[in-house]
C-alpha cells in the first residue's frame, strides 16, 4: 500500500516508463516477425495486433496508479484552499482562534507536562522517599545530626539514605569574592538519584568523613559560567572559604542538578560538636527503597525508630516523628498543583469556547453556501463527498491552525518560563516544547478540527435541492438557530468562570501589593553578606570579633552620602532564609518541654532595623544602644505574639525564656530569660500573605549570630548607592561576598511574582474568552437577521417600528447572554473554592467580583448585539421584499 | 485451444518465468511465457504491463533500466526474495486447488 502512495506521486514519470517499455516490445516484436521474413507493414500490423491497444493499457496502468481515495482528497484539497482563499475574513478569523486555542492550551500543557506528568528523569524514580521530621503539630521540620544518623543506622529498608544541607560558600575569585551556594551533603546523595557526572566522579563512600571533605563537585551551569567549561578541571583546586578544595566532577547539563538551588556540592561531614538531638539544621533528607519494600514498610518502620527516639530524648523530641513521602509527591506543592490545575481548567473552557465559536462560525457560513453545496449535489456529488469536501476543507484550516498555534506556544513557553518565578517550579521540571508538547497539540488540534469541523459538515451537507436553489426560505434553519443559541450560552457561562477566575486571582495581587506589610518599603537596599567557615562563622575567633565587624560594616555605610540608615539582620523581611524558630517559654507560666514549646521566629537584629525599615512601634520601646552584652537581655516581639501569649496583658516588662543560640555551633544552649521592652506593629516575616508568624527581636550585642544582611535606607531611589556600598565594604574586607543585591519594593514584588504571573494568565485567558463570546453573540444575531430579512421586512412593512425591531434582536442577545450567565454563576460558586489555596483575602465566593464580571459580560453582550440589531432596524422594506 | 489468460493465472506465470529465467525485459516475459504455454494460451501482450507494475508495488519484483540483446534500452524486472516466498505460497494452493478438483472430476469407481 505505502509503495501504491508512493506511486501515486511518481506517475508522470511511470507513465514515461510505460510508454518507453512499449516502444520497445512493438520493435522487438516487429523485428522478429520481420525475421520470420514479413514485410515491414505486416510486422507493424502483427506486432499491434500482438499488443493490443495502448490507450486501453494505459488506463489498467493508470488505474493501478491510482488510489481514488486519495485522489479525491486531493482534489479536495485544492478546491478548500481555493475556497478558503476566496473567503480571507472567515479564514483569517478561524486561523486565529485556532491558532490562540491551540497555543494557549500547548502552553499551560507544556508546564502541567513537566511539572506533574512526566516520570522524574530518575532510573526507578518511585523509590526515591524523602524523609523530614514531623513536629507534635504535625508540620515537617527540618532534621537533626543525632535524628538522621538513627535514621540511617537503624532502618533495614533503604537502599542508600542521604541528607543535604543548604548553605553559601564564598569562592575566591581572580579579583573578588565569589558567593556560591552550595549543598552540603552525605556521600551517597547522588546515589540515591542515581545520578552519574559528565566529568571525574561523585562522592566516595567515606569522603564525608571530618578531614575529608575538601573535595566539590560542580553543577554544568557553573563550570560553564565560572570556569570556561575548562575540561580538565577535575584534579584542580579551588579557594572556598580560604580552604583548597579539589574538583572531582561536573554533573549534567540540563538536569534537576543543573537548575536547582546549589551551584556545587561538597561533603557534608559530622563532627562530635554537630552531635546534638534539638537543633534541626539539615533541610533534607532522601533514600531510595531497598527493591520489593513498599513506601508503607518504610513508613512503619521510620515512626517506630522515630517513637524510640522519642521516648528516649523527651525533652527534645516528645511527641516528634519522621515523615516519609514518596519524592515526586514531594516536589509539588499544593499552591502550584491548584495553580497549574486552575490554570488548564482555565485554557480548557478557553479550548471550548474556541470550538464552539469556529463551530457558530462554520453554521453560519454553511448557509451562505447553501446553493454552492446544493449546485454540487445536483451535478451528481454524492453526500459522502460533499462531507468529505467539508471535512478537507476545515482540516486544512486546522492543520494550518495548528501550525500557527504551536509556534504561537514556542513564543508563550518561552515568555512564561522566563516570567515564572525560578523557585516556583520543582528542579525536575524540564519545560520546553519537547516531542510529548508537540504530540499534545498536534492532538489537541485533531480534536478541535473534528469538533468543529465534522460536526457543521454533517448537517450543511445534508443537501436541501429545492430550498436553496428554488423558492428562499422565509425563516431559516430553526433547528440550526437552537444549535447557535446553545452554543452561545456555553461560551458566555465559561467565559464567565473564567472571568470570575481572573477577577479572584486580581482582586489577590492588588490584595497582597497594598498589603500592610509592617515596614516602609522604598528607598531600601538590601543584600546578602554570606559568613565563610561551617558553620557560619567558624573563621571568627570569637562572637566579639564578628559583632565589631558588624560595627564597621554600619558605621562605614552610615558614611555614604545619601545614605540615611543602616541596619544588619540575620532575616531580610520576606524572605525564608536563615530564621531561628522559637522555642518560647513564658516566665511563671507551667513548665513546658523543648519538644513542644511554641513556634515562630528568633530574629536577631542591630538596633537600627526598626528605623530603617519603618516599623512602627506600638508600646514600650525599641532596642538601643543599652542593649549590650551584660546588661539584662532585651527583646522586642511583635503584635501577634503579644496577642497570642498575653492576650488582655500587657507584655511589657514581662519575661520569656528561649534556648540560647550559641553563634557558630548546631546546638541549643541553656535557656535565656529575655525582657520585653517592646511590642512593634507586625512585619511580613516570610511572605507578604504570611499572617501568621510571630517573631522575636533580639539585638547581635546580646544574642550574636553569624549570618548578616545589609539593609540601607537611602535618601532617593537606592540602586544607585550600589557600587559605592560594593566598594565600601570591599575596603574594609576584601574578602567579602554580596549576594542578592535587591531593594525592598524588589522583595515585595518577589514575593507577589507567582500570583502575578498567575493573575496574568488568568486576565489574558478571560479576556480571549469575553472576546470570543463577543465574536460569538454577534455571529448568532448577525446570523438571524440575515437569515430573517425578509420577515422583518415584512414586519417593517406592516408598521414595526425600527425601535421596536432593535429591541427585539437585542432582547434577543441579552436573553442568551443571560441563560449564559446564569449557568456561569452556577458554575463559578462549583469551582470557585478550587482556587482557594492561591488567593489572599479574597472569598471565592466574593458577590462583588461576581456581580461585577456579570456587568462587563452584560455590557460586551450589549455591544455585541447592537450592530446587528441595527442592521435589523434599518431594513428598508421595498428593498428587501423587491429583491424577493 | 487457446485460451484468454485466467483472472490472477498471470502473476504467478510471470514470476516462475522470473524465477526460471532471470532478470528479463518485458518483451522477453511474453516471449518466454507464449513459448512455454505452446499456443495453449493467448496473451495480449499489452496486459503484462499493468501486472508488472503490480507485482512492483506489491515488492514481489523489482525493475532496474538495462541494455537488451541488440542494444536497446529496456526495463529489466527481476525476482525478490518476497517474491520467491510468493511463488512458494501460490505453488502450494495451485497444487491444492488442482488436486482438489481433479477429486470432483475423477469417475466414481464403480462406475467403470
Amino acid at each position: 500500500m505505502w509503495r501504491r502512495l508512493v506511486d501515486v506521486f511518481r506517475r508522470r514519470r511511470l507513465d514515461a516508463d510505460l510508454d518507453a517499455q512499449w516502444a520497445f516490445h512493438l520493435d522487438a516484436l516487429e523485428a522478429e516477425s520481420r525475421a520470420r521474413g514479413l514485410r515491414p507493414e505486416e510486422a507493424r500490423a502483427a506486432a499491434r495486433r500482438a499488443m493490443g491497444g495502448l490507450g486501453q493499457v494505459q488506463d489498467a496502468y493508470r488505474d493501478q496508479l491510482r488510489i481514488p481515495l486519495v485522489d479525491t482528497i486531493w482534489q479536495d484539497a485544492r478546491y478548500g484552499c481555493r475556497v478558503l482563499r476566496r473567503n480571507p475574513g472567515f479564514s483569517a478569523v478561524a486561523l486565529s482562534i485556532l491558532a490562540i486555542g491551540i497555543a494557549s492550551a500547548t502552553t499551560i500543557f507544556s508546564f502541567v507536562d513537566a511539572v506533574l506528568l512526566k516520570p522524574l528523569p530518575y532510573e526507578n524514580a518511585d523509590r526515591i522517599v524523602r524523609i523530614l521530621e514531623r513536629r507534635p503539630d504535625g508540620a515537617t521540620s527540618w532534621i537533626s545530626t543525632r535524628a538522621y544518623l538513627d535514621w540511617r543506622s537503624d532502618n533495614t529498608v533503604f537502599e542508600q539514605m542521604a541528607v543535604q544541607q543548604q548553605g553559601l560558600v564564598t569562592m575566591t575569585g581572580p579579583t573578588d569574592a565569589v558567593p556560591l551556594r552550595v549543598g552540603r551533603v552525605t556521600a551517597r546523595y547522588f546515589d540515591v538519584f542515581g545520578v552519574r557526572p559528565v566529568l571525574g566522579r561523585t562522592f566516595a563512600e567515606g569522603e564525608d568523613a571530618p578531614g575529608k571533605e575538601h573535595v566539590v563537585v560542580l553543577s554544568h551551569a557553573l563550570w560553564q559560567g565560572q570556569f570556561g567549561a575548562d575540561p580538565r578541571i577535575v584534579g584542580t583546586t579551588i579557594l572556598l572559604d580560604n580552604q583548597p578544595n579539589v574538583v572531582i566532577g561536573v554533573m549534567p547539563a540540563d538536569s534537576a542538578f543543573d537548575r536547582g538551588a546549589a551551584q556545587l556540592w561538597q561533603p557534608l561531614a559530622f563532627r562530635p560538636l554537630n552531635m546534638t538531638w534539638e537543633y534541626r539544621w539539615l533541610n533534607v533528607s532522601f533514600a531510595r527503597l531497598k527493591p520489593g519494600v513498599s513506601l508503607e514498610q518504610a513508613r512503619a518502620q521510620m515512626d517506630a525508630i522515630g517513637k524510640r527516639i522519642a521516648s528516649e530524648n523527651p525533652n527534645s523530641n516528645r511527641g516528634w516523628g519522621v515523615a516519609v513521602e514518596r519524592y515526586a509527591d514531594s516536589i509539588v506543592g499544593p499552591q502550584l498543583r491548584t495553580s497549574l490545575l486552575a490554570l488548564t481548567a482555565a485554557v480548557f473552557g478557553l479550548l471550548l469556547i474556541c470550538c464552539s465559536n469556529l463551530a457558530s462560525l462554520v453554521l453560519v457560513r454553511a448557509v451562505t453556501r447553501k446553493t454552492e453545496v446544493a449546485v454540487r449535489a445536483a451535478l451528481g456529488a454524492s453526500q459522502r463527498r460533499l462531507i468529505q469536501q467539508l471535512f478537507i476543507e476545515h482540516a486544512l484550516l486546522t492543520a494550518a491552525g495548528s501550525v500557527l498555534g504551536i509556534a504561537l506556544s514556542y513564543g508563550g513557553i518561552a515568555w512564561l518560563t522566563r516570567t515564572v518565578p525560578p523557585d516556583s517550579l520543582p528542579s525536575e521540571a524540564s519545560v520546553g516544547l519537547d516531542a510529548r508538547v508537540v504530540a499534545f497539540a498536534l492532538t489537541v488540534s485533531a480534536l478541535t478540527g473534528i469538533l468543529f469541523g465534522l460536526m457543521p459538515a454533517l448537517r450543511a451537507s445534508a443537501p436541501d435541492l429545492a430550498g436553496a436553489m428554488g423558492k428562499r426560505g422565509a425563516t431559516g434553519g430553526v433547528r440550526q438557530r437552537r444549535v447557535l443559541d446553545a452554543l452561545v450560552v456555553g461560551e458566555v457561562a465559561v467565559a464567565f468562570i473564567l472571568l470570575c477566575g481572573s477577577a479572584l486571582l486580581l482582586r489577590s495581587l492588588v490584595g497582597l501589593i497594598n498589603v500592610d506589610t509592617g515596614f516602609v518599603a522604598s528607598n531600601v537596599l538590601t543584600m546578602r553578606l554570606p559568613v565563610p567557615g561551617f558553620p557560619p562563622g567558624s573563621g571568627y575567633a570569637s562572637p566579639e570579633e564578628f559583632k565589631s565587624y558588624l560595627r564597621s560594616i554600619e558605621t562605614s555605610i552610615d558614611s555614604i552620602p545619601g545614605v540615611e540608615d543602616t541596619a544588619l539582620t540575620n532575616a531580610l523581611p520576606l524572605t525564608n532564609c536563615c530564621l531561628y524558630t522559637l522555642n518560647l517559654q513564658i516566665a511563671n507560666r507551667p513548665a513546658v518541654d523543648r519538644a513542644s514549646r511554641g513556634g515562630g521566629f528568633f530574629k536577631v537584629v542591630t538596633p537600627t532595623y526598626f528605623s530603617a525599615l519603618g516599623l512602627t512601634l506600638r508600646r514600650g520601646r525599641f532596642l538601643d544602644q543599652r542593649d549590650r552584652g551584660g546588661a539584662v537581655p532585651a527583646i522586642v516581639v511583635n503584635e501577634r505574639l503579644a496577642n497570642r501569649y498575653f492576650p488582655g496583658e500587657d507584655p511589657v516588662g514581662q519575661h520569656v525564656l528561649n534556648p540560647q543560640i550559641v553563634p557558630g555551633r548546631t546546638e541549643r544552649g541553656p535557656d535565656v530569660s529575655w525582657e520585653i521592652v517592646g511590642v512593634v506593629a507586625n512585619e511580613k516575616i516570610s511572605a507578604l500573605n504570611d499572617d501568621d508568624s510571630a517573631v522575636v527581636y533580639a539585638s547581635y550585642e546580646q544574642s550574636p549570630v553569624y549570618f548578616a544582611n545589609l539593609i540601607v535606607r537611602a535618601a532617593r531611589e537606592p540602586n544607585g548607592l550600589e557600587r559605592t556600598i560594593r566598594k565600601a565594604l570591599f575596603d574594609l574586607n576584601p574578602g567579602q561576598a554580596v549576594l542578592d543585591v535587591r531593594t525592598l519594593d524588589g522583595l515585595k514584588t518577589a514575593s507577589a511574582a507567582s500570583t502575578l504571573v498567575q493573575a496574568e494568565m488568568m486576565s489574558t485567558f478571560s479576556g480571549v474568552a469575553v472576546a470570543l463570546a463577543a465574536i460569538g453573540i454577534y455571529g448568532v444575531l448577525a446570523y438571524s437577521v440575515a437569515l430573517r430579512r425578509r420577515e422583518i421586512g415584512i414586519r417593517a412593512a406592516l408598521g414595526a417600528s425600527s425601535s421596536r425591531l432593535l429591541r427585539a434582536v437585542l432582547g434577543r442577545g441579552l436573553l442568551v447572554t443571560s441563560v449564559g450567565l446564569v449557568i456561569g454563576v452556577a458554575g463559578a460558586i462549583l469551582l470557585a473554592p478550587l482556587l482557594g489555596s492561591v488567593l489572599y483575602n479574597v472569598q471565592p465566593r466574593d458577590p462583588f467580583l461576581m456581580a461585577l464580571a456579570t456587568t462587563i459580560l452584560a455590557f460586551v453582550a450589549l455591544v455585541a448585539s447592537a450592530i446587528p440589531a441595527r442592521r435589523a432596524a434599518k431594513v428598508d422594506p421595498a428593498v428587501v421584499l423587491q429583491t424577493d | 485451444m487457446a485460451t484468454e489468460v485466467l483472472q490472477g493465472t498471470l502473476d504467478l506465470m510471470v514470476l516462475r518465468t522470473l524465477d526460471v529465467m532471470g532478470p528479463q525485459h518485458g518483451f522477453g516475459l511474453a516471449k518466454r511465457i507464449l513459448q512455454v504455454s505452446n499456443g495453449l494460451l493467448t496473451l495480449n501482450q499489452g496486459t503484462l504491463y499493468p501486472a508488472l507494475l503490480r507485482l512492483e508495488q506489491r515488492r514481489w519484483i523489482k525493475s532496474r533500466w538495462g541494455v537488451s540483446e541488440n542494444n536497446r534500452k529496456a526495463k529489466f524486472y527481476e525476482l525478490t526474495a518476497r517474491g520467491r516466498r510468493q511463488i512458494h505460497e501460490e505453488t502450494k494452493s495451485w497444487e491444492l486447488t488442482v488436486a482438489l478438483m481433479a477429486r470432483f472430476l475423477a469417475k466414481p469407481a464403480g462406475d467403470r
